[in-house]
């Protein structure tokens, strides 16, 4: 990284989350919002132009900032759709809330290795707490769970079959975080419902099932990754 | 029961010097069921495994390096599944059982520093088979992680 904009981006992060915490206290959130999408902005455009000949722990920062502002855009949304400190009403509001809950806690785990803050540990208990009125409210829930047999996949650092390389998915390798790309595979003996999923936002609600038909409609599959956003140019 | 002399092996073309040397495979779920090659399938976490055993310098075979080539089975529920895992040599019980506690149970620190063990997931599957001078230890386990851990570190002691 050699750019004047790449080199002060560490220095501007730091600042910037110092005064968004600041935005928080004072509950001024579009700021807040508008100061976090200012980072994001700076960072994809890095990783975007990042030298691929350069071997670098700088880009992993980069990626682990942008994660950690794009988590703090998501816990602006939360708090949007908490307001007064109440599960909405409204039954997409509480869908919405309940996977963007989700999205900022991956999110903001993840950034945690890079930053430690009392702010994040705030946002974190925070989060604790809301989970906890879903659970009251709504009690534990169901969840669909398919069962996939993967026909093919491929490591995204070096497009070889997971099982033959090196790379560890979740870790970062020159800005890119790793993770296995499905190219093949089929859904196997439909899917199950569970009371402990891996992916929460396959939730089924009560509002989507048919009691008389014995229906119900809920996410099958989620894509969801925590840089996801970095691809994506509406985010 | 799996044993390298039997046909579990051979009927996939592997034979007895492939696997002497590896101090422990990883094999796929359906190993014993399995007729032939296209039906076998890898638990996911075998995977994950597989890498960090190979990180730590254990000298591991998952089932691409037996040649085999099987799908991977991903069951999206918040459980680990790790298939077969064959220990050969039972020097490398104590860092297989870290390495997968360190992937099932998740300790942290509380406000009083106390080292506090939390299950990651609600139910762990595997089947291990050990290889010991005394004889041969098969576990086919469904259940908690924590006492997996426990059980892992009676076989150590034993």
């Amino acid at each position: 990284m050699s750019g004047v904009a790449e080199s002060n981006f560490e220095k501007n992060a730091k600042e910037s989350f110092s005064k968004i915490v600041e935005l928080f206290n004072a509950s001024e959130f579009a700021e807040a919002r508008n100061l976090s999408r200012r980072i994001i902005t700076v960072a994809k455009g890095i990783i975007k132009n990042r030298a691929w000949g350069i071997v670098s722990d700088g880009y992993n920062f980069v990626l682990a900032i942008a994660v950690l502002f794009k988590g703090l855009v998501d816990y602006i949304d939360v708090e949007a759709l908490f307001d007064s400190n109440q599960i909405p009403d409204d039954r997409k509001d509480i869908e919405k809330l309940w996977n963007k809950l989700w999205d900022c806690r991956e999110r903001l785990d993840f950034a945690k290795a890079c930053c430690q803050s009392d702010t994040l540990e705030f946002i974190l208990n925070r989060l604790d707490l809301i989970e906890k009125m879903f659970s009251q409210k709504f009690g534990q829930g169901l969840y669909l769970s398919p069962e996939i047999l993967i026909k093919c996949e491929i490591c995204n650092i070096c497009q070889k079959d997971p099982r033959s390389c090196d790379h560890v998915v979740g870790n970062l390798y020159n800005g890119v975080r790793c993770c296995s790309v499905v190219k093949d595979f089929e859904f196997r003996n439909g899917g199950s419902i569970v009371e402990y999923p891996r992916d929460p936002r396959c939730r089924i609600w009560p509002w989507n099932m048919d009691q008389v038909k014995g229906t119900f409609e809920a996410p099958f599959f989620n894509f969801f990754q925590v840089d996801d956003f970095l691809e994506q140019s509406e985010w | 029961m799996l044993d390298p002399e039997n046909r579990d092996f051979e009927k996939f073309g592997i034979s007895k010097t492939d696997i002497e040397k590896f101090k422990v495979l990883l094999l796929p779920e359906n190993f014993e069921e399995a007729t032939d090659k296209d039906a076998l399938y890898d638990a996911t976490d075998a995977v994950h495994l597989s890498k960090k055993l190979k990180g730590q310098g254990v000298s591991c075979a998952n089932s691409l390096d037996l040649n085999l080539n099987p799908k991977i089975l991903d069951r999206r529920g918040e459980e680990f599944w790790f298939g077969i895992i064959y220990v050969i040599d039972s020097v490398v019980l104590p860092i297989l059982t870290s390495l997968l506690a360190a992937l099932i149970i998740d300790a942290h620190k509380d406000k009083d520093q106390k080292i506090v063990y939390k299950s990651k997931v609600s139910k762990v599957h595997l089947k291990l088979k050990l290889e010991k001078a005394s004889g041969s230890t098969t576990i086919k386990y469904d259940g908690d992680p924590k006492t997996l851990i426990k059980v892992l570190e009676g076989l150590q002691n034993n």
